[in-house]
């Protein structure tokens, strides 16, 4: 494989990789750390790939064996154990719409996200992986991705419950669609 | 599940995955269904997808890569393989030095741009020393005035052709183990000779059994490609460009796969590695200058005692050099399994474990030792028994300066040893002799041998290439029994013998590995003989049988018996234990007083401030560190415990937090049973005062019912959380993880836990007993 076909492969997955890497440490530093080492591993089995075969399930596959090593040569960190707890208030009338939240304040709300739920989010609404994919890749049960996923849109409410009205998108605000 | 449209409750959970594409179609269209004739769940349904949406940009912009990430690993691929090559001239070496300057582009190969040679380096430390190839374009046809470096027939002559004309390996002995001498380029080509095809016996570049290649892929199952003229002519084909070309190469202990890499750019052709050397971590150390390409590749295979085949006109397989012509696949691997074993006892992998000879063991003796030196001590154990007792320096200090109380009368040595061992003292029996060690020398000693065995497994690892690997301190043939049973689909038997063999296992088992390697690997490692047998009538069924022999399950039970005897040593080790168990206990209480203080402060803060209140439950982590502490304590303590506690560490946490959970619900009915009080009141002051209630005892109350609610609330926190973590300890990644762990009669249990989890079982149904508990039950059902 040559150096632009590589640079392209790069292009193309280095951030769902680093979410996974993310949403498996909570760490973005060790992230960055394992999505180097995912690459280079895969620049050096390069071989292996199938030509026919989906290159990012190639890499997610890598990157899973890499954090999985990664995990071993650490402590267990103790946030693992943890999973954030939060009323799950999706289902009722009232919670916020956070389509109707202005889409910097959203961001930047799940900016501040525990890095584990932002990535998890982002595997499933950015990149489009499955529950099944997502838990496959993470090493967690389907209904682990589900509960990560609601508690993230929980604390994204519970956070944004007191948002000031200039914070809310006008179109949303009007009954709009934000996108 | 029926066709029927869903009702609004049945909808309402399922919005967010209908919004996210993860239900079943049948579901999906009972939801649109009902969509259709709802405008609230219509528009709840529109939501949820809106929302969707907007958390797809939000989370493209928030948790995307750092700023640079791709360009940083690209410099870092850049870097390893720049870092790793040879200086520029080198690098452009050529035959003549009078032709460097004037060395074109054009006599490399198009597929190998520089970048391409130094990305075969990453991480490798591969050093290319160059390449020239003399025969122009890759794909220029055979100068006539070239022959091919194999020719039927030729003489197996090592001066003049070495391994690659050598005679066919036919016994297992790689027939290519003398570098060949480089072959002139300029010699005439016999092309009716190189073109005689599979029948040809001889040489490196000769098909000896199935195979088939798609692209780059070998199918040792599928058909003989080699077989068709057109196959054969495009073998010969290729043989000849090889043979037509050059290349100067500097390999530094250059994995093989990177020197494969560097041959398939240069040449254009496929390379290709069988699985079983893919994996091996072969390396190749070589320099040459300029080699005709297919000597080169001779020369590889010989130093690494493999061999390669030309396939078809694109493609050279290599593969191990103990292949056997009309060999199958099976048999190929018992070669290879066979060789492995044997490299793994060669290089003293594995540290076969010394049975203590019966003599040895039932040896007694009486010891009245009052803050004896434990010099003085092994003097006198040495005199009683005629035994041989050495001390290493480390363990002869120990000795010489620490003392020991101990009466005992007809007590067995291993056991008056196993009393030293609270003063750092380990004894081994080793070469007929009780060595004395310290404890240090014993943890490198530990190390050491983990070191080992994991080498062990990796060479495993090459055999099959997925590998279920084991390692436990106890029953390790056991785990090997249910790790066939799972891997091989085998019913597997254990004599008594086998089942109380307890030395440690790496097992090796997967799909192909022949049982007599398993069998070799399980000696080795256990140091006893243990032989796998298939049964007679069923061939599904294999039986471990022997493991201690010679009495030695006898051995066993006896030391079983002696060890429950009530005498001083026992009391000894017993109180040892005892010991242990305290230091369990008291990680759990201090794991408990935690929680409490951790609760107790969040309530505080909640009181005061409920935002930091709010801040400080997300990111407290308090039950995590809690469970982590308790972890590593019972960690620490399972290392003392010899590891009779490891194998319940998991369990306990489980059960410890299946407690936690009852003891916690059991706060709830009280507090119910308050606010029920304080409602009551409150109404009727409200009823009393024409609804505009006041007064220093409302406030009174409705303070106290604010409290009350706030401890509700913390304590359905601490449930959810708990019932999170009981399912995630319960979790199948989990769950394989207590099965690795646990002992064998545990692993029943475990498994129907996985399979109930698996099969969507909720926490009732994994601890019936909460049933029993009114105020948990619908807490857990709900969750």
């Amino acid at each position: 494989m040559a150096r632009p076909e590589i640079a392209a492969l790069l292009e193309a997955h280095a951030a769902v990789v680093h979410r996974v890497a993310l949403a498996r440490t909570g760490d973005a530093e060790a992230a960055a750390e394992i999505a180097q080492e995912t690459f280079l591993e895969a620049v050096r089995s390069i071989d292996r790939l199938d030509p026919d075969g989906d290159p990012r399930a190639w890499l997610l596959g890598i990157a899973r064996n890499v954090s999985r090593r990664h995990a071993r040569s650490r402590a267990r960190r103790a946030a693992t154990f943890t999973e954030l707890q939060v009323d799950d208030v999706t289902d009722r009338d009232d919670a916020v719409d956070l389509s109707a939240v202005a889409a910097e304040r959203l961001a930047a709300a799940v900016g501040a996200l525990p890095p584990e739920l932002g990535a998890v989010l982002a595997l499933k609404y950015d990149d489009a992986l499955s529950y099944d994919a997502i838990a496959d890749v993470l090493g967690i049960p389907r209904s682990t991705v589900q509960g990560r996923l609601r508690r993230a849109k929980a604390i994204l409410r519970s956070e944004l419950r007191d948002l000031d009205p200039t914070d809310l998108d006008e179109d949303a605000r009007d009954g709009g669609d934000l996108r | 599940m029926t066709n029927a449209a869903l009702s609004c409750e049945e909808l309402r959970p399922l919005a967010e995955p209908f919004a996210d594409g993860e239900l079943a179609d049948d579901l999906r269209a009972r939801a649109e269904a009902h969509r259709s004739g709802c405008p609230d769940c219509d528009a709840r349904l529109a939501r949820a997808g809106r929302e969707a949406s907007a958390l797809g940009a939000a989370t493209a912009v928030a948790v995307a890569a750092p700023a640079g990430l791709a360009a940083s690993i690209l410099d870092a691929i850049d870097a390893a393989a720049v870092g790793a090559a040879v200086a520029p001239d080198e690098r452009r070496a050529s035959p003549d030095p009078d032709e460097e300057a004037a060395a074109p582009p054009a006599t490399r190969s198009p597929n190998a741009a520089p970048w391409v040679a130094t990305i075969v380096a990453v991480g490798a430390g591969l050093v290319l020393g160059g390449f020239l190839l003399g025969g122009g374009d890759e794909r220029a046809p055979r100068p006539s005035g070239l022959r091919p470096a194999v020719r039927e027939g030729a003489p197996a002559d090592p001066g003049a052709a070495g391994a690659s004309e050598a005679p066919r390996p036919t016994s297992g002995a790689p027939a290519a183990l003398d570098p060949p001498a480089p072959v002139d380029p300029a010699a005439p080509v016999d092309a009716g000779d190189a073109g005689s095809g599979a029948a040809t016996p001889g040489g490196p570049w000769l098909p000896t059994g199935p195979g088939a290649v798609e692209a780059g892929r070998f199918d040792p199952n599928g058909p003989y490609p080699w077989a068709e003229p057109a196959v054969i002519a495009g073998r010969d084909e290729l043989i000849r460009r090889l043979a037509s070309r050059q290349a100067s190469v500097n390999f530094p202990d250059t994995p093989l796969a990177d020197v494969v890499g560097f041959l398939n750019d240069i040449t254009g052709d496929q390379f290709v590695l069988s699985e079983a050397i893919a994996g091996a971590g072969l390396r190749v150390s070589l320099r040459t200058r300029d080699m005709v390409l297919h000597d080169l590749i001779g020369l590889i295979a010989a130093q690494l005692g493999i061999r390669s085949e030309v396939l078809t006109d694109r493609v050279v397989f290599l593969e191990r050099g103990e292949s056997i012509p009309g060999a199958t696949a099976k048999d190929t691997a018992i070669l290879e399994a066979r060789s492995v074993i044997e490299r793994a006892i060669d290089r003293q992998l594995v540290i076969p474990i010394e049975a203590i000879p019966d003599h040895v063991f039932q040896r007694r003796v009486d010891v009245h030792w009052s803050e004896e030196t434990v010099t003085a001590a092994i003097d006198q154990l040495r005199d009683q028994t005629g035994l041989s007792f050495v001390l290493t320096t480390a363990a002869r200090q120990i000795a010489d300066t620490a003392h020991v109380s101990l009466t005992a009368t007809q007590a067995l040595v291993p056991d008056v040893l196993d009393v030293l061992a609270d003063l750092g003292l380990v004894a081994r029996w080793r070469d007929g002799a009780w060595r004395l060690i310290s404890h240090e020398e014993a943890e490198t000693e530990r190390r050491a041998r983990e070191k080992k065995q994991a080498e062990l497994a990796r060479l495993a690892s090459v055999l099959a290439g997925t590998v279920v690997e084991t390692e436990l301190r106890r029953g390790g043939v056991r785990v090997l029994a249910r790790t066939l049973e799972r891997t091989r689909g085998l019913r597997v038997l254990l004599d008594e013998g086998a089942w109380r063999t307890r030395a440690p296992v790496t097992v090796m088992a997967a799909e192909g590995l022949p049982l007599d390697v398993v069998a070799a690997a399980l000696r080795v490692q256990t140091g006893v003989d243990i032989a796998i047998e298939t049964d007679a009538e069923r061939r599904d069924v294999i039986v471990l049988a022997g493991g201690l022999t010679g009495g030695g399950s006898d051995e066993q039970a006896r030391h079983e018996a002696r060890a429950s005897e009530p005498t001083p040593i026992n009391d000894a080790i017993r109180r040892r234990r005892d010991r242990v168990l305290v230091k369990l206990r008291a990680a759990v209480a201090e794991v408990d007083a935690i929680l409490e203080a951790q609760l107790d402060g969040e309530s505080n803060a909640y009181l005061h401030d409920e935002r930091r209140w709010n801040e400080r439950r997300y990111d407290a982590n308090f039950l995590g560190q809690a469970l982590a502490m308790l972890r590593s304590r019972l960690t620490s303590a399972r290392e003392i415990a010899e590891g009779r506690v490891e194998v319940e560490d998991t369990r306990a946490v489980v059960v410890q937090v299946a407690e936690r959970i009852r003891e916690v619900g059991m706060r709830l009915p009280p507090i119910a049973e308050r606010q029920r009080r304080l409602n009551v009141e409150i109404e009727a002051i409200i009823e009393a005062s024409g609804g505009q209630p006041d007064g220093e005892r409302y406030e009174e109350l409705m303070t106290a019912l604010r409290d009350t609610k706030l401890e509700e609330a913390r304590v359905d926190s601490e449930l959810r959380m708990l019932g999170e973590r009981a399912r995630e300890l319960c979790a199948p990644s989990t769950v394989e993880e207590v099965l690795a762990e646990a002992p064998i009669d545990h692993r029943a249990e475990a498994r129907r836990t996985l399979e109930a989890i698996e099969g969507g079982a909720d926490l009732l149904t994994i601890w019936p007993g909460l049933r029993d508990d009114p105020y948990l039950r619908p807490l857990l059902e709900t969750d």
